[in-house]
């Protein structure tokens, strides 16, 4: 089979990804915002006698790197070996694009033009005269409209023809232009691309002598033209982008209104901006929470009156031992299961955050914020990969390599770890619910420690390490986009699917290994002789200052340092201990117990529906006090005030191995390291200042 | 005239891009803020003009716009 390696390039946002998802059948992420891809990805088709490998890239406007993101791009196309140039453009924005698409052309390779966003283009009335395009160039060009997918099977078909036909694309610049390079290919002696002519006439080559003589060569043309040569260069690319345009764009008829413009005049209003910027962020929560809230309390409910029941008495039946019973009822319905109950709320908020990300709100997030971000000596683009650290904060710290400064992508990394994940989330939503009568509130106070917390460290670096001037803001603004609903619930589900996957398999075998050092050495009477007890005494002294004193608490840190919603696995298995004796299986009525079920179901999901209407967030607020489940038992060994040490622990303390690696990755073992001695440093003492405060006042 | 004093939603042309050695403003000009092209400033948010250029919009901060002659 022929292998053909294809370079998917283009500027940022026009649907490069989105067109490589439909063509491949992968699921990388989209996001209406430039720098949604930061590094490359490949996928491979088989299609006809082929086996094709396209290589999704970062967006760049031109070949001049800014940013590491840009520079994988630009290394990319210069040093690898590439068949085809897959050149995405947004068709409304044809000239535009096409500087970028003329410098493409100077690697005079086979090259296909995907004319994209054919649909917003045809709604301003702008069409394209495709053959006349191709003519032209020597090019094969293909309209798509690849959020729906049309179009899109045209394009392998054109890669192959390209290919196969090895058509050259055809690129003239200006006589003198001209000439000169082709002397130069004579003085060097070799036959160069357009691309390769003019980097040896800009940068020279190793070569004392030659580059003598290259140098004539240049000053010739610049004496020609009375220009600097990167002028001449310029002005040819963008002459020649604009006079492709007006051979084959037409445009029809003028655009009354933009929705983009409508929706900006308040968005991106200076002080309603701001406004609206909290409302929405109020709204993502409010949403998140109170949809979810009916949800998982029937999770719970149908876990514990439902599943362990039936579970026990399979098990009875069989003739299984204590041990093994306990072992199901604990390291799997207390640790698995109970982790899966918070299913619901990572689902909604993963569907909002993306919502906010695929609408094209980001960028203007960023702008209103470089005013308040500007004062600390911050960067208002670093609000975009802060923000995408409240949906994960791995994604967020590579999504930095878009930032063009290396000490800002340095500082943003160090503040992104404070961003409240759905995993923190959900340990808030428990414990919160447990302690407190308002645990909206609470969840809500921990989210802003979390921030200020990033903030104050930023603020500090800038001060102390990071002295210097604040970059230049120059950001692209996308149009507004309605997701389709598809590719949300595609990017919903793969961010669920994540977490589930992980609790049937990372936090299930820790639930096994902490329910086994619970239950040896063998033949104890007590949990609190086991292993696990041993080992959270040691640590008991270390947060006993804090107000955890118990060592079921203190031993959950530990695994929880692998993720942290295994802390509430790992609290799930060692107190469903005490919990599972109120576990009825007795007389389980399996018919009735179904139809039971369901009735609450239905009625969970109406609750759902009808409290995101209410103004007031009302999740959280009415534990279930029907059965005697994990949260009576919870609240037997902590306070209040030992219930919030240990959540600030978890939130501030960067209890996370993804997110370490990402952050040895990105800054280095060093850095990263030293950093997670902060962060537990930080946490520490910020849990025993407010745990000793509160003592005072309660 | 620089573009930074240009009123909100007057229609300008570019006249000159100078030639410093500053990547923003090769990434601007990439962007599609070029010599000849019309623009707008639509608004100011803090330190950054919001601007549009035929087709485009996108943000820039005053010291950029400091660089940008427009007639
Ligand atoms: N209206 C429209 N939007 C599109 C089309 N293709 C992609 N998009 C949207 O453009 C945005 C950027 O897409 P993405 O694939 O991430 O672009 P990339 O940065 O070039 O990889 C997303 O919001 C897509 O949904 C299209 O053909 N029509
Ligand atoms: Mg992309």
């Amino acid at each position: 089979m022929k292998e053909i390696t294809v370079a998917l390039i283009g500027n940022p946002n026009v649907g490069k990804t989105t067109l490589l998802n439909l063509l491949a059948g992968t699921d990388l992420k989209v996001g209406n915002w430039p720098g949604v891809t930061v590094e490359k990805k490949e996928a491979t088709i088989k299609y006809k006698d082929y086996l094709i490998h396209i290589v999704d890239l970062p967006g760049i406007y031109t070949l001049e790197p800014l940013s590491e993101a840009e520079e994988v791009a630009i290394n990319f196309l210069e040093n690898e070996k590439i068949d085809v140039i897959l050149d995405v453009i947004d068709t409304q924005n044809f000239e535009k694009n096409f500087f970028l698409t003329t410098q493409l052309l100077e690697f005079e390779k086979p090259t296909v033009i995907v004319l994209n966003i054919y649909d917003e283009a045809q709604r301003k009335g702008i069409s394209i005269n495709i053959p006349f395009l191709e003519e032209i160039l020597n090019i094969k060009a293909v309209k798509t409209i690849a959020r729906k997918g049309e179009g899109v099977d045209k394009v392998l078909d054109a890669i192959i023809q390209v290919y196969e036909k090895q058509q050259i694309p055809s690129i003239k610049y200006e006589q003198k232009i001209e000439e000169i390079i082709s002397r130069l290919s004579k003085l060097l002696n070799k036959k160069l691309t357009k691309h390769e002519a003019i980097k040896i006439l800009l940068y020279g080559v190793k070569d004392r002598d030659l580059n003598n003589k290259i140098e004539e060569l240049r000053r010739e043309l610049e004496r020609f033209y009375g220009e600097s040569l990167e002028d001449i260069i310029k002005d040819e690319r963008f002459g020649f982008a604009h006079g492709v345009t007006k051979e084959v764009v037409k445009k029809e008829k003028e655009q009354k209104y933009d929705i983009t413009e409508l929706l900006d005049t308040f968005l991106l209003h200076p002080y309603i901006g701001i406004g609206i910027y909290v409302f929405i962020m109020f709204l993502l929560f409010k949403v998140a929470f109170d949809f979810s809230s009916p949800l998982m309390d029937w999770l719970d409910g149908f876990l514990v009156e439902f599943l362990s029941p039936i579970l026990v008495n399979i098990l009875k039946t069989l003739n299984a031992s204590d041990l093994i019973i306990n072992f199901f009822t604990e390291a799997v319905i207390g640790g698995v299961g109970f982790v899966l109950t918070f299913v619901p709320l990572i689902a909604v908020l993963f569907f909002l955050m993306t919502f906010l990300e695929m609408s094209g709100y980001l960028p203007r997030i960023a702008v209103l914020m470089d005013r308040f971000m500007e004062k600390l000596g911050l960067h208002g683009s670093m609000v975009i990969p802060l923000m995408l650290g409240f949906g994960c904060n791995v994604p967020a710290i590579m999504a930095t390599r878009v930032i063009e400064d290396k000490r800002d992508k340095f500082i943003v990394i160090m503040m992104i770890p404070f961003m409240t994940c759905p995993a923190r989330l959900i340990v808030f939503a428990f414990f919160a619910s447990v302690f407190f009568d308002n645990p909206v509130i609470i969840i809500m106070a921990l989210y802003l420690l979390g921030i200020i917390v990033g903030l104050i460290t930023a603020f500090f670096l800038k001060k102390t390490t990071f002295k210097g001037k604040l970059t230049h803001f120059a950001l692209e603004l996308p149009p507004y986009r309605i997701p389709t609903l598809k590719a949300l619930l595609s990017v919903t589900w793969i961010h669920t699917k994540g977490f589930i996957y992980r609790a049937g398999t990372v936090i299930f075998a820790i639930s096994i290994i902490v329910w086994g050092l619970l239950n040896l050495p063998p033949n104890i009477k007590d949990q609190s002789q086991s292993y696990a007890a041993k080992i959270g005494q040691v640590l008991v002294p270390v947060f006993e200052p804090i107000g955890i004193d118990d060592w079921r608490a203190t031993a959950s840190l530990i695994p929880a340092f692998l993720a942290r919603e295994i802390a509430l696995s790992a609290l799930g298995t060692m107190y469903y201990a005490e919990v599972k004796e109120e576990i009825k299986s007795e007389n389980f009525n399996f018919k009735e117990e179904i139809i039971n079920q369901t009735k609450k179901l239905f009625i969970s999901i109406k609750d759902a529906t009808f409290s995101v209407f209410s103004i007031k967030i009302k999740a959280f607020e009415v534990a279930n006090e029907e059965f005697e489940t994990l949260r009576n038992v919870v609240k037997a060994h902590f306070t209040p005030l030992s219930a919030l040490s240990y959540m600030i622990l978890l939130l501030i303390y960067t209890s996370c191995v993804a997110t370490v690696a990402v952050m040895i990755q990105e800054i280095g073992k060093k850095y990263a390291l030293l950093f997670l001695g902060y962060s537990f440093v930080l946490a520490w003492s910020i849990a025993f200042i407010i745990y000793n405060v509160g003592k005072l006042f309660m | 005239m620089k573009i930074l004093e240009v009123p909100e939603n007057k229609e300008v042309i570019v006249k000159k891009i100078p030639n410093i050695d500053n990547p923003f403003l090769k990434k601007v000009e990439a962007m599609g803020l070029k010599k000849g092209e019309k623009v707008k400033v639509l608004s100011k948010v803090g330190r950054n003009l919001v601007i549009s250029v035929e087709g485009r919009k996108m943000v820039i901060d005053e010291e950029l716009a400091k660089e940008i002659e427009v007639e």
